[in-house]
């Protein structure tokens, strides 16, 4: 109890100290793209070249190259991108950071934060050009697609508690990093980014159906594509959430006094 | 920050610390070992943890400059993160009032890819000032380190000595009650060190504590007023700087 407490509290004075985080994110964003041309526009390019690639030979691969099929792929994937770059830099929270770890008692969480506003600039680039594309090949929008903006939120909510689990866990098991990588490359797959759930079998689907990506992006894609609320959607990602915090929420309070020694 | 009031003050008592090992091939059992420890100096291996403190308890008060000496892998550097809340202690407790400026091995604490001028930003931000109160120190850190124009450069284009110069500059800036040093204060040349060593005393003398590790002897003797000698985790004596080096090269 006294453990869950202070790892409350670890939380709450990380986020009071946002000047690290914003400023250790940015100077991430920075060093990345420095002495770039285009600096991070090079997001926004990167995901639209790899959209156009991916509606060429999926879309032609499925014989479907409507409209509808691009928006769907657009929506798709860049829900798809954002949570695999959450996952993705989830595992390398405490390691990235073990230079500042061993040398200052920061709370913990300022790194989770940290790993929390990069990624979600990245998702600002991805959107603006999805917002370009959108209005460009003029598809159709209503007051539905207002549901991103709780969906975004929820999404962020739970990339800040599995930075700390999977960046406890990755911090003690290094090999965890390495499956991890593995499983999302696979986890692009078994998602529907480039298939349609009707394209599939039941038998298959039902399977599929617990694979929790499925819901985060149509909780994403199905207010603005479909304009409906993704009902059943919200009530797995609901379920997922409580599950999130309550495992993230042990291991940080358990383990958060131990990374230093990991690293 | 500092605030006239408080007392600086650090206070250790039974402080045990064991540090786990990874990848070991075969976790070394007690009785694999013919004596107590690994090589002569080295903390002692049970099982998957070296403890790497045992039962350390000392007090150092406002104004007092310590320092610490002990062979390699005696239990120093660990001893100095656990005063900076980087190690939580496996028993006994640990004290420390006051703001601390930690200084360890180099590079630990700083993005050596950003400049000299985004480190004291960032270590301005770690240490609670906002961006007006960190523009106001940028000068006088800068003049301080003595970088001139390479302070717009990558900190991993700047020469050992130069980096050391910043982050002694960085960490004895942003008000700090207690500095904590490992060795590295050797680096860097006279000038610079007798420079080093005048802030240092009077970041003391306004009521600070130093607390250094090093096996330099001349330095100790001429930076601190007390020591303690660390040997496999464990205090072996506390006293003035010349005898607690006479008893460690005593053996004890």
């Amino acid at each position: 109890m006294n453990s869950i407490v202070s790892s409350l509290n670890d939380i709450t004075s990380g986020l009071a100290q946002w000047r690290v985080w914003l400023s250790f994110a940015m100077e991430n964003i920075q060093r990345i793209y420095h002495r770039t041309l285009f600096g991070s526009l090079w997001i926004s390019l990167s995901f639209c070249l790899f959209l156009a690639v991916k509606f060429i030979v999926f879309g032609t691969l499925f014989n479907n190259t409507d409209s509808r099929y691009s928006a769907y792929l657009m929506l798709g994937f860049l829900a798809w991108v954002y949570a695999n770059q959450i996952v993705l830099t989830a595992t390398m929270v405490f390691v990235s950071n073990a230079g500042w770890i061993k040398n200052d008692s920061l709370p913990m969480s300022v790194y989770a934060f940290e790993s929390v506003t990069q990624d979600f600039f990245s998702f600002v680039m991805s959107l603006l050009a999805v917002i370009a594309l959108y209005w460009l090949t003029n598809q159709p929008i209503d007051w539905h697609a207002l549901m991103f903006f709780p969906a975004v939120a929820v999404i962020i909510f739970n990339a800040f508690w599995l930075k700390l689990s999977l960046g406890i866990i990755c911090a003690r098991y290094r090999d965890v990093t390495q499956l991890v990588s593995a499983a999302m490359r696979a986890m692009l797959f078994l998602s529907p980014v480039f298939w349609m759930p009707e394209q599939m079998s039941d038998r298959v689907m039902s399977v599929l159906w617990w694979n929790p990506f499925m819901h985060f992006i149509d909780i994403i894609r199905l207010p603005i594509l479909d304009h409906h609320f993704a009902v059943d959607s919200w009530i797995y990602v609901g379920g997922f959430t409580v599950l999130n915090v309550a495992i993230s929420l042990t291991l940080f309070s358990v383990n958060r006094r131990r990374i230093a020694f990991w690293l | 920050m500092r605030s006239g009031y408080k007392m600086v003050s650090i206070s250790a008592s039974n402080l045990s610390l064991d540090y786990p090992l990874f990848n070991r091939r075969r976790k070394i059992r007690k009785n694999d070992l013919a004596t107590e420890g690994g090589s002569p100096g080295q903390g002692i291996i049970d099982g998957s943890f070296v403890r790497a403190l045992k039962d350390v308890s000392f007090e150092v008060a406002a104004g007092e400059r310590l320092g610490i000496i002990g062979r390699n892998g005696s239990g120093k550097s660990t001893l100095l993160r656990v005063l900076s809340g980087v190690y939580a202690p496996t028993k006994g407790s640990v004290d420390v009032k006051g703001h601390v400026a930690p200084m360890f091995a180099l590079g630990l604490g700083m993005r050596r890819e950003a400049t000299g001028r985004q480190n004291i930003r960032l270590r301005g931000f770690v240490n609670g000032l906002n961006a007006r109160e960190i523009s106001e120190k940028m000068d006088e850190i800068i003049e301080f380190s003595e970088l001139g124009e390479f302070i717009d450069l990558p900190v991993e284009s700047y020469s050992a000595g130069m980096a050391m110069r910043l982050a002694f500059a960085i960490g004895t800036s942003f008000s700090p009650e207690i500095i904590l040093m490992d060795e590295w204060i050797g680096a860097g040349d006279q000038r610079f060190q007798k420079k080093a060593q005048k802030r240092m005393e009077d970041l003391v003398s306004q009521s600070g504590i130093t607390v250094i590790a090093s096996h330099n002897k001349e330095l100790l003797n001429k930076v601190c007023d007390s020591a303690i000698w660390l040997d496999r985790g464990s205090l072996k004596a506390h006293g003035s700087v010349e005898e607690v080096f006479a008893k460690m090269e005593a053996g004890g």
